[in-house]
């Protein structure tokens, strides 16, 4: 009797078990007016699921594989489609944008690619912002930039560009950025151990002057899970350039712009010192990393009137410690638009008392300079100076129209 | 006290009067002149004095805005590029000059050497250049030598450049840029802008090793015991050779650990570094270091391990990749992180107390037992 019951059990629970391990497709209507589907089975769909502590990857179905493609897009379906990672895409990739134009979201100055690397734009370096599509947060990307003769180039960790890579180049979007706002990044905030706001500005290096590339990006978010690359984004590469330009206008006039020829009237030279009413302005602006210098020199030394000479010195005129006159230069005000700043270390017309002046020789002395030593910028964007000219003479000096020649010059600071 | 308040509320009062009189009689004189100029122009004259404030109104908002955007600054520069060129020996480069300005720039072009004055560039004079004789003719060839360009338009120069191995190690090829235009009346001015040539060609003698090459040298400098997590480290490239060097490079900082072992059959088995953090410098290094100049990197990094792993020696290395060619420069430090001193010092201070009270007690106990012994 209890053998029965036992064998009765068994049956029972096989029957069940069976039913359980059948697989319950979704049963749908497939039938139209006119016609209707046999034998209609639904496969299930793969992918990725995951949770705070672990990710499972599933796939039913594994034969299907219908792939359509494109150039730029492909849809795949079952087995290795189901768990690749998405294919990301490109938000940025921006050399000489700006607050108008740039499509980037963590440029520091708020003004494009060119707030970063100064008028015109970057020459070597540009930035790039990935769109993760999704993707799970410790996803690595591959950067691929292509220049105008086909040649690849892959960003490396260190953020420059080389020819080949290998999987240590395959970086996390908090590596490329050096943010990822999304909770487990650990650089969601400046308090994030990989947080890293200098590739906030510009994230690859090593770029040619003058370059078009072509840009694109894929995904790998564990084995077997690499994407094709994202659709290419073209960016071109500035030359590294000097912006300058002189202009003759009163104490107030910053913005005032004036044409050749360029000249200031000093009206009459007495025995008291003389200050141009018309100050020298000049404007400056580089992209150079390593900055600019801005140089004067004269033709004569001084002001000249035939054989007659008011040399010029380095003096306080008020003093005229030589007592055979003066002339000179002296910076009045220094300014930028953004980075930098202009600089007066070392310049020769960064004089103290009112009437102070530096001098002018045939050689070029320094009037201001940019530089990348400790937190400033080489780079400098709307960069503007002033200059005031004074000159003071004796009564020995015989009456005449005495004039000068200066020369300004503007070079990069290699 | 209450007076005191009063005598302010009062000169407030009266301030105010005067500020609302003076606004008034301005607005009054000119609707007078509205009306009047109405009066005598338009028929409709009662409507449109009804909307005499609402049309001053519009006048000052658009007034204001347009005021504003007069007195914004143009773009009106002079812009040249490339401001540098690194060429091999011998090659091409089209020079251009963008006038942005509202004025005609009527340029020369001339070759100029440059030379290294307290690690700036500048150039020779014409009494030196004359001085060494060289026709820099030879070296750089341009195209054409004056041009006008018209404003809001571009002057392309193309530039040929070849033996730039002759040209003394001393000086820096460069085309000089020079804005024309003089007046010789009173103080005249000039602009010139220079684009410089640079011969980056590194050849094998120039990067024959760190340490022995006559060319470069590069020194790692750090404290050797470091307390904290914060690692200091300054690097300096020296460069003596003759020709301008384009680095990038980064840092590692890493654990040696059993570098050798010996198996059992006698082969001996190199084991990997852990490395412990891999710093780009690329940033910093990004630019060209030119002859008979240094570059100091200076970086610092935060070693986030648990203090009690950063116990011990580790060797930082930096790596510099000059002109493609790869250089490590290593210095050894200990790490003593301060928490571990700490420690050790509460440890011994906490041993010799109990070791005192032990013996305190032992004494104690002598004492007792001697005593239940009587």
């Amino acid at each position: 009797m209890k053998l029965s019951k036992l064998g009765f059990t068994i049956v029972i629970s096989v029957i069940v078990s069976v039913f359980l391990s059948t697989p319950v497709f979704a049963q749908a209507q497939f039938d139209s007016t006119n016609y209707s589907l046999l034998d209609v089975e639904i496969g299930g769909v793969g992918g990725v699921s995951e949770s705070t502590n672990y990710g499972l990857i599933n796939s039913i179905d594994p034969t299907a594989n219908s792939r359509l493609e494109s150039t730029n897009y492909a849809l795949g379906s079952g087995f290795p489609s189901s768990f690749q990672a998405h294919v990301p895409l490109i938000i940025c990739i921006e050399t000489n944008t700006d607050s108008g134009t740039t499509d980037c979201n963590n440029f520091p100055n708020a003004n494009g690619a060119k707030g970063e690397c100064g008028d015109p734009g970057c020459y070597d370096r540009a930035k790039i912002e990935i769109d993760h599509q999704d993707n799970p947060v410790d996803t690595v990307y591959l950067v691929r930039l292509e220049d105008e003769i086909g040649n690849f180039y892959y960003l490396q960790s260190d953020m420059s560009v080389s020819q080949t890579y290998d999987i240590n180049d395959y970086l996390t979007l908090c590596e490329i950025e050096g943010v990822d706002t999304r909770t487990g990044s650990t650089c969601e905030n400046g308090g994030d151990p990989n947080y890293n706001a200098d590739l906030f500005s510009y994230n690859i290096f090593g770029l040619k002057p003058g370059e078009t590339y072509e840009v694109s990006v894929r995904a790998l978010s564990g084995d077997f899970t690499e994407t094709q690359f994202s659709p290419e984004v073209q960016v071109t590469t500035e030359y590294p350039s000097l912006v300058f330009d002189l202009d003759i206008a009163n104490s107030v006039g910053i913005n005032t712009e004036t044409s050749v020829p360029y000249s200031v009237n000093l009206g009459t030279i007495t025995s008291s010192t003389a200050t141009s009413v018309n100050r020298i302005w000049v404007d400056l602006g580089t992209n150079i990393v390593d900055g600019v210098n801005l140089y004067a020199k004269d033709s004569n030394s001084g002001l000249v009137s035939g054989p007659n000479l008011i040399p010029s010195q380095s003096e306080d005129l008020d003093v005229d410690s030589g007592g055979d006159g003066g002339y000179g230069l002296k910076l009045e005000t220094i300014s930028e638009d953004s980075l930098g700043p202009v600089l007066t270390t070392g310049s020769n017309y960064s004089t103290g008392s009112s009437n102070q002046v530096g001098n002018l020789t045939t050689s070029n002395s320094l009037v201001v300079s940019t530089s990348d030593s400790g937190s400033n910028l080489g780079q400098v964007s709307g960069g503007r100076v002033s200059l005031m000219v004074k000159a003071k003479s004796t009564t020995a000096k015989p009456a005449g129209i005495y004039s000068d020649l200066i020369t300004f010059s503007l070079l990069a600071n290699l | 006290m209450n007076s005191g308040l009063k005598k302010t509320g009062l000169r407030f009062k009266v301030l105010g009067l005067r500020k609302f009189t003076i606004s008034f009689n301005l607005l009054l004189s000119i609707s007078k002149g509205f009306k009047s100029c109405i009066k005598r122009v338009h028929p409709l004259k009662t409507y449109l004095v009804s909307l005499k404030p609402l049309i001053i109104t519009v006048i000052l908002i658009v007034g204001f805005p347009i005021f504003f955007l007069s007195t914004a600054k143009a773009a009106n520069d002079f812009i040249l590029y490339p401001s540098y060129m690194s060429l091999k020996d011998s090659g091409s480069y089209v020079l251009t000059l963008r006038n942005d300005s509202q004025k005609e720039a009527n340029l020369k072009l001339s070759v100029i050497l440059l030379e290294r004055k307290d690690t700036r560039l500048i150039p020779i004079s014409s009494v030196e250049q004359e001085a060494l004789k060289l026709d820099l003719e030879k070296f750089v060839k341009i195209d054409r030598k004056e041009e006008t360009v018209a404003p809001n338009s571009e002057g392309e120069f193309n530039v040929i450049v070849s033996d730039l191995n002759l040209v003394p190690k001393a000086y820096t090829l460069s085309v000089k840029v020079e804005l024309l235009d003089l007046e010789r009346n009173s103080v005249s001015l000039s602009a010139d802008l220079y684009s410089i040539i640079l011969n980056s060609n590194l050849d094998s003698e120039d990067i024959a090793g760190i340490d022995t090459s006559v060319g470069i040298s590069a020194k790692l400098n750090l404290k050797n015991i470091i307390f904290t997590d914060s690692v200091k480290l300054e690097t300096k490239i020296e460069n003596s050779s003759q020709k301008s060097l384009m680095g990038s490079g980064g840092i590692s900082i890493f654990k040696e650990i059993n570098s050798k072992l010996k198996s059992k059959s006698g082969e001996i088995i190199e084991l990997d570094k852990l490395i412990l953090s891999d710093i780009s410098l690329t940033k910093d290094l990004q630019n060209f270091i030119v002859p008979g100049t240094s570059r100091t990197i200076n970086t610092r990094y935060i070693d986030s391990r648990p203090f009690y792993k950063r116990l011990g020696f580790v060797t930082v290395e930096q790596k510099i990749k000059l002109n493609d060619e790869d250089f490590i420069v290593t210095t050894r430090v200990l790490f003593l992180p301060w928490q571990l001193i700490v420690i050790a010092i509460l440890s011994v201070i906490l041993l010799i107390y109990i070791l005192k009270s032990r013996r305190t007690g032992k004494k104690l106990r002598r004492r007792f037992g001697k005593r239940k012994a009587k």
